[in-house]
């Protein structure tokens, strides 16, 4: 345990995977996070378990998939169990210094579990989500000057990619050079008959020159607030190295989630277990331990960052957590294992399972979406990586097939609790459609 | 200190949250034209993170809240501190219903000029983001 390294995990909210560099995005929104890739390892396949942020992050520390730990959605419905595993905390009781920049534990007590630093410089604004990487550093650095000769665990969570798209005046040249309030484009009609549109229509959208019309210039926000946290990532990372602490120092940096921009017709959000929302850019670097520059091809998904980080620091990894580490493959001491299937949920707009093989994905609805989509939607990954062709119909053979896969798995996980009910039955999706 | 000026300071502060509350009610009895009429012409509503700009656009604010049946359950506190007024209220709406949100606790900041609104800030306050779900 005397050398066991710092652990640094970045988190960063709503962040997709090919809107980065490193994952071949040709807008140049990622500098210094490709250079982080290419100091380290980076995953091609890191497949969220469960949207949106809580179950995300509670997938993130208890290392169980949502099926395990029963928070499915946002909201107080259900309650992390008090014996659910807590990487935080086990860290702790391995004798480390942790701190958290976050503001989870404001709403649901259960993210502040075995963070004995919990800086949350979000209660300084009304809206909680415009916290932005700035004012997280500027508490994040200090502490690691003042924090460097412990042995730490530092979590710190951005959320400049989380809409409301806002910017800072100095990344408005970039990525878009038209009129955003243009009266005669269209492309933002549909979004205004789905509630969550109808809420941005009446908030974010409105500028002082105007309701925002044109999608394209929401994409390219979001790409500015891509860039705005890669130059906060790129300022914590230079810290670190300032600190002299880069080499003794695991840094992990992974998207809770994805984000919908326009694809399948969700607008800005992350809902719909497509790939926009569920693959994530996963990186990792420790000098002199894993390798610069590997890029790996074996699903992971968050339940399995809480083992990977265990064994990092030599921790026994606790039985009840269902992730497995990734260590060897980070390492290059293993170049098969990850996930055959990776599997995931979400039951915030709506209830959904699905299940991802590295050539097909299967979407499994448990309630009516609101955009009218099937109830069932197969899709070839390698042959149509967009999703636009539900192949339902016409491969019903392998649809059955992952359909027959998913709920066995779903009712084994069950079995093995000693529960009967589907969580996203039980739950039901945060909206009132009554 | 002269006491007579701050007793002045008072009666305008006072005057202000006066002028704030019978704001609210117009709203609360959806009276448009009255609300409007508070704002000067050049008025800026900000409203969470979203701007409306002149009086055109803060009527249509006006009018989009009024047909999502934004009602204000109460008001906890209203200050007034120099040219500002800073409202704690608690809202419901159909809106918010359909988002499982009970209720939303909520901050307006009115800047004044004179006896008309020139900048209005209305905002959530999380205290607890989820608070009621």
């Amino acid at each position: 345990m005397k050398d066991s390294p710092n652990i640094l995990v970045i988190a960063i909210d709503s962040l997709r995977a090919d809107h980065l560099g490193c994952y071949g995005y040709q807008r140049p929104t990622s500098p210094a996070m490709d250079g982080l890739a290419r100091q380290g390892a980076r995953a091609q396949q890191f497949v969220c378990a469960g949207l949106p942020t809580h179950p995300s992050f509670t997938t993130l520390y208890t290392g169980q998939h949502p099926i395990t730990h029963g928070i499915v959605a946002h909201g107080p419905r259900n309650v992390l169990g008090r014996d659910a595993p807590s990487l935080p905390q086990i860290l702790m009781d391995e004798g480390y210094t942790t701190c958290a920049l976050d503001n989870l534990a404001t709403g649901r007590i259960w993210f502040r579990r075995g963070f004995e630093f919990y800086i949350d410089p979000s209660m300084r604004h009304t809206v909680y989500i415009d916290v932005a990487c700035e004012e997280l550093n500027a508490r994040a650095i200090p502490w690691l000057k003042s924090h460097g000769d412990e042995r730490f665990f530092m979590m710190v969570h951005y959320w400049d990619p989380h809409w409301p798209f806002k910017p800072p005046e100095r990344y408005q040249h970039l990525f878009y050079d038209g009129n955003p309030t243009d009266p005669d484009n269209h492309s933002l009609d549909a979004w205004w008959k789905h509630p969550l549109g109808a809420v941005a229509r009446d908030t974010w959208m409105r500028t002082r020159d105007g309701l925002i019309t044109d999608a394209a210039y929401i994409s390219a926000l979001y790409d500015r607030e891509i860039r705005h946290v890669d130059d906060g990532v790129g300022e914590l990372l230079a810290a670190l190295d300032d600190c002299g602490l880069a080499e003794n120092t695991l840094v992990l940096l992974f998207g809770d989630h994805g984000e919908s921009l326009v694809e399948h017709g969700i607008f800005f959000d992350h809902h719909g277990l497509y790939e926009t929302t569920l693959r994530v850019p996963f990186m990792a670097r420790w000098p002199n331990r894993i390798p610069a520059g590997s890029t790996l091809s074996p699903m992971m998904q968050h339940h399995d960052v809480a083992p990977t980080l265990l064994e990092a620091v030599g921790a026994l990894v606790p039985p009840e957590m269902d992730g497995r580490s990734v260590l060897p493959l980070l390492t290059g001491q293993a170049r098969d294992g990850g996930r055959k299937q990776a599997i995931s949920c979400e039951c915030t707009w709506q209830a959904k399972w699905s299940l991802r093989t590295d050539e097909h994905k299967l979407i499994l609805a448990r309630a009516p979406d609101l955009y009218g989509n099937p109830e069932r939607e197969l899709y070839d990954l390698k042959a149509d990586p967009d999703e636009h062709r539900n192949l339902v119909t016409e491969a019903g053979g392998l649809a059955a097939e992952l359909e027959a896969a998913l709920e066995g798995w779903i009712a084994e996980r069950l079995a093995a609790q000693g529960r009967a009910d589907d969580p996203l039955r039980a739950h039901g999706t945060s909206l009132n459609l009554a | 200190m002269d006491p007579t000026i701050d007793q002045n300071v008072s009666v305008e502060q006072e005057a202000s949250a006066a002028f704030v509350q019978s704001y609210f009610d117009a709203f609360a009895a959806h009276d448009l034209p009255r609300c409007v009429d508070a704002y000067t012409d050049d008025a800026t509503l900000h409203f969470v993170a979203g701007v409306y700009s002149g009086k055109s656009a803060i009527e249509e604010w006006h009018r989009e809240r009024f047909a999502a049946e934004l009602q204000i359950l109460r008001i906890d506190s209203i200050s007034s501190n120099h040219d500002s007024v800073t409202v704690d209220l608690v809202v419901a709406s159909k809106r918010l219903q359909f988002f499982r949100i009970a209720n939303l606790a909520g901050r307006g900041v009115l800047r004044l000029d004179g006896s008309k609104i020139k900048e209005a800030r209305f905002s959530p306050r999380f205290c607890d983001p989820f608070e009621g779900w």
